[in-house]
């Protein structure tokens, strides 16, 4: 009989994010390991961290939050529109591909994101200039997100 | 022994989680999961103080197995748990 405790436990994200939404409703704020490159090239999948909170101001646009795009289904993307209550996102790293949903569908807010181990605050001046400054035009990030899979990991 | 105060075990996604719930921040890098036979001792000694025996005598009130057997894991367990920092 095995009943040792395991090192990594991979769980559905569907669950799993529901479990999150509920938690951050209770009041809790939720730290989480970023899986996936779609917040590229600030948060890096695996070794990365988001600290999630719970909603207390309208989100904005240039925020990064956690949604429910549809029933079960999450991401954490930034706001790249607000128009009538609907919320349409992106992540940094994706090229074209947004997703939409009501505002009130907007179930997390960024309390704090964990790069290589260090906290950046998402109303601090470098996640503010980084928001700033990373292109929304589709070709310029296709080119810089190039040069930065082409990166050492020890660089990116 | 006695698991700590402040740990609550949650049913997600049909696994067994071990998080600290009187935390404000719930890190779910450092989670515990659980297996059914460690979530069903877990149930059965929280909140009370117990032994490896305790633990040994639950695994074999409720599995066809042999005493040494239940012992070894019972104690491999509370190690495990000791180490994890869920009890003490």
């Amino acid at each position: 009989m095995k009943m040792t405790t395991r090192n990594v436990v991979e769980l559905s994200n569907a669950v799993f994010l529901g479990e999150v939404k509920k938690l951050v409703a209770e009041g809790h704020d939720v730290t989480l390991r970023v899986k996936g490159v779609s917040m590229r090239p600030f948060l890096e999948d695996q070794r990365d961290k988001i600290v999630l909170t719970r909603i207390t101001l309208t989100p904005q646009v240039g925020d990064a939050v956690l949604a429910e795009i549809a029933p079960g289904k999450y991401v954490y993307h930034r706001i790249i529109g607000l128009v009538g209550g609907e919320v349409t996102l992106k992540g940094d790293g994706n090229v074209r591909c947004t997703e939409r949903c009501h505002v009130s569908h907007v179930v997390a807010a960024t309390k704090q994101l964990i790069r290589k181990d260090k906290i950046y605050l998402p109303d601090g001046k470098l996640w503010r200039c980084y928001s700033a400054l990373w292109p929304k035009w589709p070709l310029a990030r296709r080119i810089l997100l190039a040069i930065h899979r082409r990166l050492p990991a020890t660089w990116r | 022994m006695k698991i700590n105060e402040g740990f609550e075990l949650r049913e997600m996604c049909g696994e067994h989680i071990v998080i600290a719930s009187g935390v404000q921040n719930i890190d779910f890098c450092k989670v515990i999961s659980l297996n059914d036979s460690a979530a069903y001792l877990w149930r059965e000694v929280e909140g009370k103080e117990f032994t490896v025996e305790t633990l040994g005598t639950l695994l074999l009130a409720m599995y066809e197995i042999d005493e040494a057997t239940a012992l070894t894991d019972a104690a491999a367990l509370a190690q495990k748990w000791i180490e994890a920092g869920i009890a003490q």
